[in-house]
């Protein structure tokens, strides 16, 4: 299970939340345990969002230092029918 | 079982009539040719029409539910990129409909703050938003978002014998919330179009249809989404037998100690069935009672 707030940037992780601090077992404001189960399957994506502006951007352009106060990022994720057991319309 | 069977189940069958003034907007895959559309809007740039075996049926079940309802579509593709997604919600919002049908999501657990559900969150002020909770289960933290969001309805599964389908996604979100809000039934038979209907996508219709006929007798979102969790039916379920636990060495104890913590959430049966089984009847009832006197 990835986390949708560890971004990878300037050859680190960090803590999407809590920009521009690390992502690590003290930080991350989930606690721990959960930390240590969010990092297990990382996958990165090539957009990310700038909150709570709603703004999109690419990965590649993020600049940490223009990060305003009370700003936080968020990966970009796909959505769709029935995940991983996928949703079935069987006909008999 | 059957589809009448399951709305019986979940005191549907009596109470839905005809839908007549209820407005419904869909967020899938694409429509159902053999059934009626009031306005729809395509993000997809190709026909309406589903090719999935997805939409079509979600579109098939309200309007079996619902016959008179007002159905309204956003066609989106599959996979969808969140920031379509944001625009579908978007079209959506602007038929004012009285409950809106997501039966697509993400798997991956969120706090309510990635821009999905936010904008799930702000969609909820309109409309219900009736979201499926996935299909991650037994897996906890398996709800994603829109189903995440703090105001939209998560609706999870029961099998055939109302008892949680074991696929169907589980709490907790992120920051710890319960979820999914209310279960209804999976695995009926849809006898028209000789299918049988699996996934949490074909649970979340019923509850869809129970928001509209409920929202629009008492067009308070809120307020509707709150009835529909607290009418539900409760579901037993069968948690862990702590008996294991006698006669473990003492030198296990702290370890044992820790996984029954963790089981104390992730087993908590508000992450698995929610506050139960869906019951519109009562919740169509209860807005009717709750709604002005004109």
């Amino acid at each position: 299970m990835p986390c949708i707030y560890r971004i990878r940037a300037d050859g680190r992780f960090l803590c999407g939340a809590r920009p521009p601090l690390t992502c690590s077992r003290s930080v991350c404001p989930f606690g721990p345990t959960l930390w240590e189960r969010l990092i297990k399957h990382d996958a990165q994506s090539q957009t990310l969002w700038m909150m709570p502006e709603m703004r999109i951007i690419k990965a590649s352009e993020l600049d940490l230092g223009k990060l305003e106060p009370g700003a936080y990022l968020v990966k970009s994720v796909s959505l769709s029918v029935g995940g991983r057991r996928r949703c079935r319309s069987g006909r008999r | 079982m059957s589809l009448r069977q399951a709305l019986d189940a979940v005191r549907l069958l009596d109470r839905a009539g005809g839908g007549e003034g209820c407005r419904v907007a869909i967020i899938d895959t694409g429509s159902a040719e053999d059934a009626p559309l009031k306005g729809h809007v395509n993000l997809t740039g190709k026909s309406l029409a589903d090719t999935e075996a997805h939409g079509e049926y979600v579109h098939r079940l309200i309007h079996k539910i619902l016959p008179e309802a007002e159905i309204y579509m956003v066609k989106v593709p599959n996979p969808v990129p969140d920031y379509v997604f944001i625009t579908a919600m978007h079209e959506a919002m602007k038929w004012r409909p009285h409950a809106v049908n997501i039966s697509m999501g993400s798997e991956i657990a969120t706090d309510g703050g990635d821009p999905v559900s936010i904008y799930a969150d702000r969609l909820a002020a309109v409309s219900v938003v009736v979201c499926a909770a996935g299909n991650g289960g037994p897996r906890p933290l398996s709800v994603g978002s829109p189903a995440c969001s703090r105001e939209s309805l998560a609706v999870g599964a029961v099998n055939l014998r109302l008892r949680p389908w074991s696929s169907s996604s589980r709490g907790p979100t992120l920051d710890g919330r319960f979820k999914p809000d209310i279960v209804a039934p999976t695995g009926y038979f849809f006898e028209e179009f000789e299918t049988r209907l699996t996934g949490t996508s074909f649970s979340t219709p019923l509850a869809t249809a129970a928001a509209a006929l409920a929202a629009s007798l008492l067009p308070r979102p809120r307020l509707i989404k709150r009835l529909l969790q607290l009418t539900a039916q409760p579901i037993q379920v069968s948690l862990v037998n702590l008996a294991f636990i006698r006669g473990v060495q003492p030198t296990a104890r702290p370890a044992v100690n820790k996984l029954l913590r963790a089981l104390m959430v992730t087993a908590d049966p508000r992450n698995i069935v929610g506050m139960g089984l869906l019951n519109a009847g009562d919740a169509i009832k209860e807005a009717s009672q709750l709604a002005p006197r004109s």
